[in-house]
Formats: structure tokens, C-alpha cells, sequence
């Protein structure tokens, strides 16, 4: 890991997407960032199988 | 009186949502209480109180909703039900942004700067989507907690591999590039870079340090499991490499709850390595001095205090004067009843109330908390005995329902339980303000102390309070305007966690005198 380039966020303007409480989106407006909320909703199935095989397929 | 219950099968809505969702409905006319809520195993409790827990209720699964109405009319019933789900459909506002992708995938289409994802799912969710987020090579905030230490090791393994950062889970707060995330406060661009393995050790550190003139570079949070043995303290090596090598940092000040022994000696031997100088606050370690370029500290405002003084900073950390502490001594000690003997430390924040259970423990001989194991392990998790401080924040408390941060209703009721006990000698309380917490939290607290102490004195008896506040004067709540609402309610302010401590241990302890 030492031999490895630090990463390079602490460079780039805050561009974030919001997967979760609504909330979380409006404090990184008030803080005048650029932030895409997610609409979510649990999936179909917790088959975990299945939903790596459609991925894979993705 | 009747009541109207409605489940939605898989129709999730963050608890955040869910609260104000409650809220609006309760303004409805002719409507005597009304939960938005989804179906979790606490939730089903709270129902139950209610007296709402029907078959279809016990039935539904955590990822069912459930709108549950009490009204005086079954029209008003109706109209609260139709309010709620009317309230729930709206769309959350998005400023210019009129498209809600339904995927991580879909966001990055619509806008390939994205560079930070901002997960808050329930745990059981969270893995997939944060493993989804590394793999479009995005850095990851993980608030979510109830990830498994396996899928945590695999994120910050993978995370690692696309040099990128994973903060969390369990992530509370994190301050990058001068944007706060989660529960964060808003503090002025400096030169400390913090790496935690703690949130609200990150606020109160933060904020100090804003108070002392100094401002933070960037705060790294970790996830509190970081430092543990099976994580093997990743994210922090990460955070320290990165801090490090930052031209903006110029001291790096690590925190956390105590480390697994060789994680420990890993992050030291990392830090003793760096040219700039490293504060370290391993709470509940009484490790202190100096070694080389690290000093160790022990607790959270000396920490802030450390980094200040290495920045040149001859400020002082804010502090009550002796003419308050003293008045507030003697009019405690003079209206006290002798059955009154206990602390009651009631706290939002978990690592402010860590550091509390830390500081006291050994001072008042033996404190019962959620936050302890073996003998002073609080087994009933309503119900105080003799000394007992608890961390609100904990699952236990949240599952289903927003932070106290957020929402302090239940915190206000365990004040009001408080109060009817006897023994009660004084409260301890935290109020943490900044992004994401209640717009107002001092004015409920003020008039939950009132209607406490209006309980306390029908016994003749009174109820010192201790508040500590963590935030700055530049959050939207601002400081000192919450400050002058605890005051004007006869509530003492200490101007940190550890002299509020201090204060309450020292004056528990002359009780025994």
C-alpha cells in the first residue's frame, strides 16, 4: 500500500451521489454541492446468487 | 377513537422521511397520534405500545411500510392515512436536478463527475451498493451500519486495489476538501487533517479546533471497527498515507476508541515514520507524553488542544468561569434531597459518551452503560440503575427510527423518566448540532428540562443539569444561540465533553464527602 500513489480526492471538486437518507442530500446542497439522489428500492430478491449472476450479465 | 393501520409491501423510505412523513400527518385535524414507519422488529414495538400490533402488523417484513393511524373520526382517519401517503409520493427535491436515477449506474450516466457515493442504506443493503461504487472507481461514505466484518474487510480490500477511499461503516461524519459529510460540522479550512475512527470524536475535535482558530485540512473518518484485529486498521493507514502526503495538512491528529494491541503498534510505527507531526487520542488508553513526533493525549479536547498549540495557536479552549461552576455547585449541593445520589448521562453522540463512561468510571466506582461489558453491562437497556450513562446513538435505539442527533424524542422521554426517579442526582447530556442534525435541538431540550424539573419539584426535589454542546458557531444552528436557550432554562454549559465531565464527576463525588 506504501508503494502505491496516495489518492488523488483531496485534488478534485466534490461530486457526490446520494444512496439513502434524503437528508444527507440537502446538507450537500446547503454546502452548495453538486449531488444526484437516488431513487432506491430494496431489490426483488436477497438472493445473493442470482443478483451476481444478473450483474455478471449486465 | 379509532384506528386505521396501512401496510405497503416493499415500499422503502429512510427514516428521516419516515419521521417527517409522522410529523405532518400528526397536524392533521382530529388526529391523536400517527407512525410512518417501516416494519422492523423495534418498530413492531413501538406499535405495540399503541396498541396497533394486528396480525397483519406481526406479519409484515422490515422492508414493509407501515402507516398506522389513531384518530377521534374514521373520516379523519382516513384523511391522515390518504395525507401520509400523498406526502410519501412526492418527490424529494433535487435543486435543478429533475431526473432520480434508480441505480448508482444510472447516477454516474447522468453526471460522469461524480467522485464520492453517499450510502445510508439499511446495513443489509449496503455491501452491494458500496462494492458497485468502488467498482465505477468512486470513494465511498458508508453511514450505514450492520455490515458484516467480512463484507467490511472486502470493501477496504477492494477499495484499496482501486485507490480509493472507503470510509465506514458505520461512518458518521467525514469533512473532505471543506464539504461535510453525514453528521458534520461547519468548521474553517485549516491545516489539521484528522483520520477517526470515531464521529462524534470527529465533531468535537473539529469544532475545538475551529474555536481555537486553527480549522481542519480534512477529516477522514474510518468506521469504528477500523483499528480491530480482522480489519487490520486499513482505512486508517490509508487516511495516514493520504494526510501525509497532502500539502495542505501540516499536523495529523489520529482518534479512536482502544485499538487491537498490534493494530496499534501498526499506526504508531506508521506515524513515527512521517516527518510532520501526529497527535494521537486513543480514548480510554491512559497513554500520554511525547514519543518522537507523536504526542499521545487522552481525551478529545487536549487532543484539539495538541494540534492547535503545534500550529502555534495560543488560544484556549472555551471553558465555563469559576463564578458558574461555583454558583452552580452550591445551588445543587444545597437543594439536594439525600436520596439523590446518581449520575444519569443521557448522549447522542458515542464517542462523547465513551470518553464520559471513560473519565468516570474509575472516579464514581463502577457505571452501568450499553457502551460496557461483564458486571456494568446495562442489561435493561430502558431502564437506568445507580450510576448509568448510555449512548442513544447505539442500534439498539436507532433500528427503524432516526438518530437522536435527527430526532430526539426519545431521548427527551428518558429525561422525563429520569426525573421521576429519587435517586437521581444529576444529568449529563450532549447536544450536537451541524449538517444533518435537528434545526432547533436546544429549544425541545429546554422544554423537556422544564417539564422534568416541573416533575422533580412536585417531589420536592430539584434536577441539576449538565449540557455539553459540539458545534461551532458557523453551523446553521449556531452555538451561542443554543447555548442562550439552555441557560435561560437554568441549564449549566460546559465548553467541551471532558470539562462537563470533570464538572459532573467532581461534583458526584463530593456528594460522599
Amino acid at each position: 500500500m506504501t508503494e502505491q500513489q496516495p489518492s488523488p480526492l483531496f485534488e478534485q471538486t466534490l461530486s457526490v451521489v446520494n444512496i439513502g437518507i434524503d437528508l444527507f442530500a440537502e446538507t450537500l446542497r446547503q454546502q452548495s454541492v453538486d449531488v444526484v439522489q437516488v431513487q432506491w428500492s430494496p431489490p426483488a430478491t436477497q438472493n445473493e446468487d442470482l443478483m451476481n449472476l444478473l450483474d455478471s450479465l449486465l | 377513537m379509532t384506528s386505521r393501520i396501512l401496510i405497503r409491501p416493499r415500499e422503502y423510505h429512510d427514516s428521516v422521511r419516515l419521521m417527517r412523513a409522522s410529523e405532518a400527518i400528526r397536524q392533521e385535524s382530529g388526529v391523536t397520534e400517527a407512525m410512518a414507519m417501516m416494519a422492523t422488529v423495534n418498530n413492531k414495538k413501538i406499535l405495540d405500545t399503541s396498541g396497533l400490533l394486528t396480525d397483519a402488523v406481526k406479519a409484515a417484513n422490515p422492508d414493509d411500510l407501515i402507516i398506522a393511524v389513531i384518530a377521534d373520526t374514521e373520516e379523519a382517519a382516513e384523511r391522515a392515512v390518504a395525507a401520509a401517503q400523498s406526502f410519501l409520493s412526492q418527490k424529494v427535491q433535487s435543486g435543478q436536478q429533475t431526473l432520480q436515477p434508480r441505480s448508482v449506474d444510472a447516477a454516474c450516466a447522468l453526471n460522469p463527475a461524480i467522485n464520492m457515493a453517499c450510502i445510508s442504506l439499511p446495513g443489509v443493503y449496503a455491501y452491494r451498493e458500496a462494492k458497485r461504487a468502488l467498482e465505477l472507481g468512486l470513494n465511498v461514505f458508508l453511514f450505514s451500519d450492520n455490515v458484516s466484518r467480512e463484507d467490511e474487510r472486502k470493501l477496504k480490500e477492494l477499495a484499496q486495489e482501486k485507490n480509493r477511499l472507503l470510509m465506514g461503516p458505520d461512518c458518521g461524519t467525514a469533512l473532505i476538501n471543506g464539504v461535510g459529510l453525514g453528521f458534520a460540522n461547519a468548521v474553517r479550512k485549516g491545516k489539521v487533517g484528522l483520520v477517526a475512527a470515531s464521529g462524534t470524536g470527529t465533531q468535537e475535535i473539529s469544532s475545538l479546533l475551529d474555536w481555537l482558530h486553527c480549522g481542519v485540512s480534512q477529516a477522514i473518518g474510518t468506521g469504528g471497527r477500523d483499528l480491530q484485529h480482522d480489519i487490520g486498521g486499513l482505512t486508517m493507514l490509508q487516511g495516514l498515507a493520504m494526510l501525509a502526503a497532502d500539502h495542505g495538512t501540516d499536523v495529523i491528529v489520529v482518534t479512536s476508541k482502544p485499538p487491537s494491541p498490534e493494530i496499534a503498534e501498526k499506526i504508531i510505527a506508521f506515524c513515527s515514520r512521517q516527518t510532520k507531526p501526529v497527535v494521537i487520542n486513543f480514548i480510554g488508553q491512559s497513554i500520554t507524553g511525547q514519543k518522537g513526533n507523536i504526542t499521545f493525549t487522552s481525551t478529545l479536547a487536549e487532543t484539539a488542544l495538541t494540534a492547535a498549540r503545534l500550529l502555534n495557536s495560543s488560544c484556549e479552549l472555551p471553558h465555563l468561569s469559576s463564578a458558574d461552576t461555583n454558583k452552580f455547585m452550591q445551588t445543587a449541593r444545597a437543594a439536594r434531597k439525600p436520596s439523590q445520589r446518581y449520575l444519569r448521562g443521557l448522549y447522542a453522540g458515542g464517542t462523547l459518551c465513551y470518553e464520559a463512561l471513560f473519565l468516570l468510571r474509575e472516579q464514581l466506582g463502577g457505571i452501568y452503560s450499553n457502551l460496557e461489558h461483564g458486571a456494568y453491562e446495562l442489561k435493561d437497556l430502558f431502564n437506568s440503575k445507580e450510576h448509568t450513562i448510555i449512548d442513544m446513538g447505539e442500534d439498539a435505539y436507532t433500528e427503524g427510527r432516526a438518530h437522536p442527533m435527527i430526532d430526539p424524542s426519545l431521548r427527551n422521554q428518558r429525561i422525563l423518566r429520569e426525573a421521576q426517579d429519587p435517586d437521581v442526582a444529576l444529568l449529563l447530556l450532549d447536544l450536537v448540532i451541524g449538517y444533518g442534525a435537528h434545526e432547533n435541538p436546544a429549544a425541545q431540550l429546554a422544554e423537556t428540562i422544564t417539564q422534568a424539573r416541573a416533575i422533580t419539584q412536585a417531589d420536592g426535589r430539584d434536577l441539576p443539569v449538565i449540557v455539553t454542546i459540539c458545534g461551532t458557531e458557523n453551523d446553521i444552528q449556531n452555538y451561542e444561540k443554543q447555548a442562550e436557550q439552555l441557560w435561560a432554562a437554568g441549564i449549566l454549559v460546559a465548553g467541551n465533553n471532558a470539562e462537563a465531565v470533570t464538572l459532573a464527576g467532581h461534583y458526584l463525588e463530593t456528594l460522599n464527602d
